[in-house]
């Protein structure tokens, strides 16, 4: 017992209860998914605002939520955690989603190259100036030309900070598959960013 | 330059806005109460026997098939004391009330209390229900939930809230009495209508679907015959049926002299229910209304109006500390030819 004897009772299960007991007892208690939403919110609030934008993850982040709580029926503590399950749902809405993360890396490419290119506007007429643009602009540029499948592994990665396995779990894809297209996709972003146009990078993509 | 931190550099995380996140919670909110109707229904298939009911979060008439292992009911000498005489009273009052109509009416308040995370105050969360079933069994059942937000539950409570500086949310690190963790804010949700027809309200025995609320028994013995239970879930069910459940005026008196029979039926007497209305009590150990999450023993008190024959609320307090944990209270319930909510 530390000093705070007054502190709730740490020995108190409920008070460190798992995601995965959570999940589990909303079965018959929907309210207690209400937890895993507190637990979870900002987090998946973050990863869509990312991926998306900011005007697509205030109106999404309650699908996701929505989608996993009818869903909870499903999950199979045996395939995995919750907070992966839960990616697995963002990604759903993502997908349904997509121009809406091609506008965006479409954005910031322009907004990474020249006030010119801006003005100009044309995504086609940006995509040859790649090469010309900064760092961002090409990494932008480069993540905009992965197919729909590579981009959704490198993200889970790079901004969920996902294990390939639980990847693995939230795309429902083979765990060799994760490490594969990382593997790929992470040699065309290096080569984007040591200036190599990563439209022609790699010899496997 | 590595590619994760470049990467992380370009897409960066925006943070999330409180009305957001109150927006998501809300949507939540409502998909939880949905599910409980659902899953209510589910519950009436499977169970041998099922009265279907009421509020958006009020649970199911359900009688389970088991009864609940190694939980002593205390059998009486009270049981046909005076005490419980006004249940007699009350039978005989509701036994003359009109019952024809084409839906069954309902208003109610439910309510939830907790301590705030440092114990010093009680809050008290409620919502008003207003709940409409078809006597036609193909009909929609209809639902209004106006929630009222959460609020001090006393003067006391209001007092200490207000020493506290009024706080409008409150965070609970560790889950409440009734199982609400995180932040929780004071200011209601929004105002719900909807009408489902997975809500079949009559009763199944045996398989057997009643199609017709007035083949539900109306004496005692056929009560109890029905819900062929132990003491304790036969309780629990005559309680159901009174407060909940769109039956004859002759079953409801049924109901209330079953109440009067049963073993682990005790008179409270005189007593204000939690809306300040005068009414006689009667307390038993309830499994069926003692909220999920608490963890320790209950009592569940039925306030009746003898008078009049209505039921006016369904209390749940801590045994230990007499804390009222959950709560329904009646305002109003009536046979009638329309459903005001329709069509709106």
């Amino acid at each position: 017992m530390t000093a705070n004897s007054t502190a709730p009772d740490l020995a108190d299960p409920r008070e460190t209860i798992s995601d995965e007991a959570l999940v589990e007892l909303s079965r018959r208690t929907p309210e207690r998914f209400g937890e895993i939403y507190d637990r979870y919110v900002s987090e998946i609030y973050a990863y869509l605002g990312r991926r998306l934008d900011r005007q697509a993850a205030d109106d999404l982040t309650a699908e996701v939520f929505l989608a996993a709580f009818r869903k909870r029926e499903t999950f199979d503590p045996g395939r995995g955690r919750v907070r992966p399950w839960l990616y697995g749902f963002a990604s759903n809405v993502i997908a349904v989603h997509r121009r809406a993360e091609a506008r965006r890396l479409a954005a910031l490419q322009r907004s990474a190259g020249t006030d010119d290119d801006r003005e100009h506007g044309h995504e086609d007429r940006v995509v040859t100036r790649v090469d010309a643009g900064s760092a961002q602009g090409r990494l932008a540029a480069g993540l905009r030309a992965l197919p729909d499948g590579d981009r959704d592994v490198l993200l889970l990665s790079a901004l969920g900070e996902l294990s390939h396995e639980e990847v693995a779990q939230a795309l429902d894809i083979p765990y060799g598959t994760v490490g594969s297209r990382l593997n790929r996709v992470r040699r065309k972003l290096r080569a984007a960013l040591g200036g190599v146009n990563p439209l022609h990078g790699g010899s496997d993509g | 330059m590595d590619d994760y931190p470049a990467v992380r550099d370009l897409l960066p995380a925006p943070s999330l806005p409180p009305e957001v996140e109150r927006a998501g919670r809300d949507r939540l909110a409502a998909a939880f109460a949905q599910e409980r109707v659902r899953r209510r229904r589910r519950s009436a298939r499977w169970s041998a026997l099922a009265l279907g009911l009421a509020g958006a979060a009020a649970a199911a008439i359900v009688i389970a098939n088991v009864a609940p292992a190694g939980v002593p009911v205390p059998h009486g000498a009270v049981a046909q004391a005076d005490g419980k005489r006004f249940l007699l009273v009350a039978a005989a009052s509701v036994a003359a009330v009109p019952d024809e109509g084409a839906w069954w009416g309902s208003t109610e308040v439910q309510g939830r209390q907790f301590h705030e995370p440092g114990g010093r105050y009680v809050l008290r969360e409620s919502e008003s229900v207003e709940t409409w079933i078809p006597a036609d069994p193909e009909g929609l059942t209809w639902y209004r939930q106006t929630p009222h937000g959460i609020k001090p539950a006393t003067p006391q409570d209001e007092a200490a809230w207000v020493a506290d500086g009024s706080p409008a949310s409150w965070t609970f690190d560790k889950p409440t009495e009734i199982g609400r963790s995180g932040v929780v804010r004071s200011e209601p949700r929004e105002r719900l209508t909807w009408s489902t027809e997975d809500w079949d309200f009559r009763i199944l025995t045996a398989g057997k679907p009643l199609t017709k609320m007035n083949e539900v028994p109306d004496t005692p013995e056929g009560l109890k015959a029905l819900f062929a239970a132990d003491d304790r879930t036969t309780i629990d069910t005559a309680a159901r049926l009174l407060f909940f459940a769109p039956v004859t005026s002759r079953t409801r008196a049924a109901a209330y002299r079953l109440l009067a029979s049963m073993p682990g039926v005790t008179a409270a007497g005189q007593v204000t229910d939690v809306l300040g209305r005068a009414g006689q009590a009667v307390e038993y150990d309830s499994t069926e209304f003692a909220p999920p999450t608490y963890r320790g023993p209950t009592r569940t008190r039925l306030v009746i109006d003898p008078a009049s024959g209505s039921p006016l609320s369904l209390e749940v307090r801590s045994a230990a500390d007499g804390l009222l944990l959950t709560y329904t209270a009646l305002q109003d319930s009536r046979w009638a030819e329309a459903n005001p909510l329709e069509g709106e």
